[in-house]
């Protein structure tokens, strides 16, 4: 394989690019004139693009285009539940999170019952999530350099991880919001650029989906007709990935509850909310953040369709995930291929690379703060925190790296799937039912929060102890490939049961907190600031 | 089948059950006579362990729920019939026997506890008729009762109540009385608390009311040289000022949004800016990621106020003032520098060090003690001086903290 020198200085690019915007992002005002813009807050589209730039990982920039190609045309599925968990961040939770102006999911859990305990369990599962969803990551880093370089999958996997996880330590968390922002529209420009260009090139949308299904051309007719590829099926709404009744359907729904309840609880999207202004500002800014999300979904799936057409022979190696950076190869003019790699090359550098800070910086942040500087070492100075999130980033990369040189045979979404079954049977009715029940008793979160998370936690890592990361065959072993759809419930039923069996505990200042979640800015009961 | 069991391995058995029971009863004989030798020790500690189970209750005052949680404590210790605790007039818990009718909210029922807290002397009873309850069925029949004494004043007391069982030795008396003066002495303590945290917001309110002499005489004499040359700028000076005093003299509350105090300290620097002219260079560097952190008020200007007066004014030829908030993660931190003439060594440690208001740094010291006071001594001041080259005043306050909201 030869080396793709355009996209590897497009990576190279992407990396400056992301250091300089830091850099600069810093609003420096000198003039008498202009010094409220000092003060002016970070607008919601501004912030919304900040969060899909963090939110849009490898799963979704490189997985779920090869994963269409593969599974067919239902793996759709997967984005939307990717997507609708913002819809429920929407209705339930953007908004009195904010008001009670919880920087992380561990605050939250300390606050709102008082109880110190509760941000400890909290932590625990927040260092759980952020490692299992920063291994896909490095999968897609790995295979990212492998495939533009050509040089082995380890290489990809640390020399991005130790990039990523020593611009974090050596003070990387300038400007986040507008490097994550800017990141986002590098994705978002890599994403459709390609499917224009192809769509141009090779011809209308229509005809691919005839050739696709119908009237396949002879590399995809031969790989159909040896087995790699799905056929004429691969178009259904319930094509190839629910054909195996029961197990697979079990499966897929599944992996959309784990995804649409999951998307609350990430440790690195809710610290993004507390940028807004207020409650209402939240709002606002998930509102354009499914938009975003929404609008970035509608590419992969059409590449997904150019891919089975055009590149069918990654079916027969099952290299589909590597499908958005082999595609541009298949363009008749040799520059225009190598431009376009770069350019999707650079995409998905962004993508690793703006998920793997976000989550790096959440779980390094929960070790030194939440863990040594408020649980082991409440003295500790300044220079002394410092050092902890340093060094805490430096051990969370590592940890990354390590697992990520274990994941080669997983595909990016089934982990990224396990990361949110965690989080929405740990966290999901923590959030929810501490917003919006006044019942809730520490003792019941508690319960809820562990019970949830371990079992979740145990199945899956029994599934990655035994399985290759095959599609699971037994019920048995699809209910534990992919938990969420089981111990969600559970972790909810156990919340509410304890929590009436302790109802003497229930918080005395819950109406207090209530207040504080719920009351509308419109009252005025806060001051909030002036624009 | 009959079986014969050997001879050998049967004796071998017994004997080891021998060796086993025998090291076991020596065992027991020792380790009694070291309970007996270290009773008094176990004792002390034992007292010890109550009062430090009963402080962080009683240190919250003499409530319902405090003395209903002391009571607890003390009903599991001493294993009496009942423990009562009276206060303000009311029955604030009682449990144990006879907590059917003497229910916390009631009056007192029994005469022996109104002749104490009427006396403030403690009293003992040891029959039913001296305990005078007014109950005819009340269970209780001998009783030790003590006064609580919170600075000279009565507040309550305790009743221990024992029953047929447990005779009322002169030791328990000495007892009671002795918890009942712990419970006062922890009583005590929450007392303090409270007027220590008075004093804070006393403090705070003085400091929001207060604004410098200086600034005002300058900053109207700066109004005032405008009015001939610039009159529109001097109307607008004054209408600003106007506001900015009204904030300043508005209550405001502990905290709020960072964002209000930058805007706060934008008003002060446009009279400062006024009257410096070019002299007064002011450079703000802000990431927009820490406007919404939640601050205590008042906790930026009074840093801007020290370095625009004690760094720039002090000095020959112009001067820079950098206000800086930057995003760390799960804190935010704030610095303003400036190059003005900056602090000595001595100063400097003055300041860190002075728990009271004194006349220099009015707004450093009480800034600094604030912000320790809510966050922790680990959040202070940082001051960095150097004599002639400038000074550095930072900060940092986690984005959240249980307790900080607006």
């Amino acid at each position: 394989m030869d080396v793709h020198w355009l996209s590897l200085a497009a990576f190279v690019a992407i990396a400056v690019a992301t250091v300089a915007v830091g850099l600069f992002a810093t609003r420096v005002v000198r003039t008498t004139h202009d010094v409220y813009i000092a003060s002016r807050a970070v607008g919601p589209v501004l912030n919304a693009s900040a969060i899909s730039g963090e939110y849009l990982s490898a799963a979704s920039f490189l997985g779920v285009a090869g994963m269409v190609m593969k599974f067919g045309y239902d793996v759709l599925w997967y984005p939307v539940g990717y997507a609708a968990g913002y819809l429920l961040l929407l209705l339930f939770v953007a908004a009195p999170l904010r008001r009670f102006g919880a920087y992380t999911l561990p605050d939250f859990a300390e606050g709102r019952f008082n109880v110190p305990a509760m941000r400890r369990l909290a932590v625990l599962f927040v260092l759980l999530i952020g490692v299992f969803y920063m291994l896909p990551q490095m999968k897609g880093a790995g295979l990212a350099v492998q495939t533009v370089t050509g040089l082995p999958y380890w290489v990809g996997v640390v020399g991005v991880g130790g990039v990523i996880a020593l611009n974090v330590a050596l003070g990387g968390m300038k400007g986040i919001t507008f490097v994550q922002a800017f990141q986002f529209w590098v994705k978002a420009f890599a994403i459709s650029l390609p499917v224009f260009v192809l769509l141009a090139v090779f011809g209308s949308y229509g005809a691919h989906w005839e050739q696709a299904t119908a009237q396949p051309p002879p590399a995809l007719a031969a790989a159909i007709a040896s087995g790699h590829a799905p056929g004429a099926n691969w178009g259904l709404p319930f094509g190839p990935l629910a054909e195996q009744q029961g197990h697979a359907l079990l499966f897929t729904y599944s992996l959309i509850v784990a995804t649409v309840f999951g998307t609350a609880g990430l440790p690195h999207i809710l610290v993004r909310f507390y940028t807004n202004r207020d409650g209402h500002a939240a709002r606002q800014t998930t509102l354009v953040v499914l938009a975003l999300i929404g609008w970035f979904y509608l590419f992969p799936p059409i590449l997904g369709l150019l891919g089975r057409v055009h590149a069918p022979d990654l079916y027969v190696g099952d290299r589909t995930d590597a499908l958005l950076l082999e595609l541009p190869g298949r363009l008749p003019q040799p520059w225009l291929a190598e431009l376009l790699r770069a350019v999707t090359a650079a995409g998905a550098f962004a993508a690793f690379l703006s998920t793997t800070s976000g989550l790096l910086v959440a779980v390094a942040g929960a070790l030194a703060h939440d863990l040594y500087a408020q649980t082991f070492r409440p003295g500790a100075d300044q220079r002394e925190r410092l050092l902890a999130f340093r060094l805490a980033a430096l051990l969370a990369g590592a940890v990354a790296i390590v697992g990520g040189l274990q994941m080669e045979r997983y595909h990016i979404n089934m982990l990224v799937g396990w990361a949110f079954a965690i989080s929405a049977s740990a966290f999901f009715p923590l959030l929810v039912l501490g917003i919006w029940w006044r019942g809730l008793t520490a003792i019941g979160a508690a319960a809820g929060t562990l019970l949830g998370g371990t079992l979740a936690s145990a199945a899956i890592l029994y599934t990655m102890a035994t399985s290759a990361g095959e599609q699971p065959a037994t019920l048995l072993a699809t209910l534990l490939a992919q938990p969420a759809i089981w111990t969600i419930p559970v972790a909810f039923g156990t919340t509410v049961v304890v929590s009436l069996l302790t109802r003497e505990r229930v918080p005395p200042d819950v109406n207090l907190k209530m207040l504080r979640l719920h009351a509308p800015e419109a009252l005025g009961l806060r001051t909030s600031y002036l624009q | 089948m009959e079986t014969h069991y050997p001879l050998l391995p049967l004796l071998l058995g017994q004997a080891v059950f021998t060796a086993v029971a025998a090291l076991l009863v020596l065992y027991l004989v020792f380790t009694r006579g070291r309970t007996v030798t270290e009773g008094r020790e176990q004792a002390i500690h034992e007292a010890l362990a109550l009062a430090n189970r009963t402080l962080p209750y009683l240190r919250r005052g003499l409530t319902r729920p405090t003395a209903h949680k002391t009571a607890l404590v003390l009903h599991e210790f001493l294993q009496p019939a009942a423990v009562a605790i009276v206060g303000g007039r009311q029955i604030l818990a009682h449990v144990g026997a006879g907590s059917d009718h003497h229910e916390p909210g009631r009056e007192p029922l029994t005469r022996l506890t109104h002749e104490v807290l009427r006396t403030g002397r403690p009293a003992v009873a040891r029959t039913p008729e001296g305990i005078g309850c007014s109950r005819p069925d009340c269970p209780l029949t001998a009783a030790v009762m003590a006064p609580l004494i919170v600075q000279r004043r009565l507040v309550g007391s305790l009743a221990i109540y024992f029953g047929d069982s447990q005779p009322l030795t002169a030791g328990k008396v000495k007892m009671v009385r002795a918890m009942a003066q712990l419970m006062s002495l922890q009583l005590e303590l929450a007392e303090v608390d409270r007027k220590a945290a008075r004093l804070a917001k006393a403090e705070l309110a003085a400091l929001q009311a207060q604004i410098s002499p200086h600034f005002v005489y300058n900053t109207l004499n700066t109004i005032a040289a405008f009015i001939r040359t610039e009159p529109e700028t001097a109307r607008q000076l004054l209408t600003d000022f106007a506001d900015f005093l009204r904030r300043t003299f508005r209550r405001q509350g502990e905290f709020s949004p960072f964002a209000q105090e930058l805007e706060y300290v934008h008003q002060y620097l446009s009279f400062e800016k006024a009257r410096f002219g070019d002299r007064l260079s002011v450079v703000y560097r802000v990431d927009p990621e820490v406007l919404s952190t939640i601050v205590p008020v008042l906790v930026l200007q009074p840093l801007v106020e020290n370095a625009v007066r004690h760094g720039t004014s002090r000095k020959v030829g112009p001067g820079r003032v950098c206000i800086i908030a930057e995003d760390r993660g799960n804190e935010a931190w704030f610095c303003v520098e400036d190059d003005g003439v900056g602090m000595s060594e001595e100063l400097v440690q003055r300041v860190l060090q002075t728990r009271r208001r004194d006349a220099f740094g009015v707004g450093l010291v009480n800034v600094n003690e604030r912000l320790r006071s809510v966050y922790g001594p680990e959040y202070g001041l940082a001051i960095a001086s150097r004599p002639g080259e400038g000074t550095r005043v930072s900060f940092s306050v986690p984005k959240y903290k249980a307790g900080v909201e607006v």
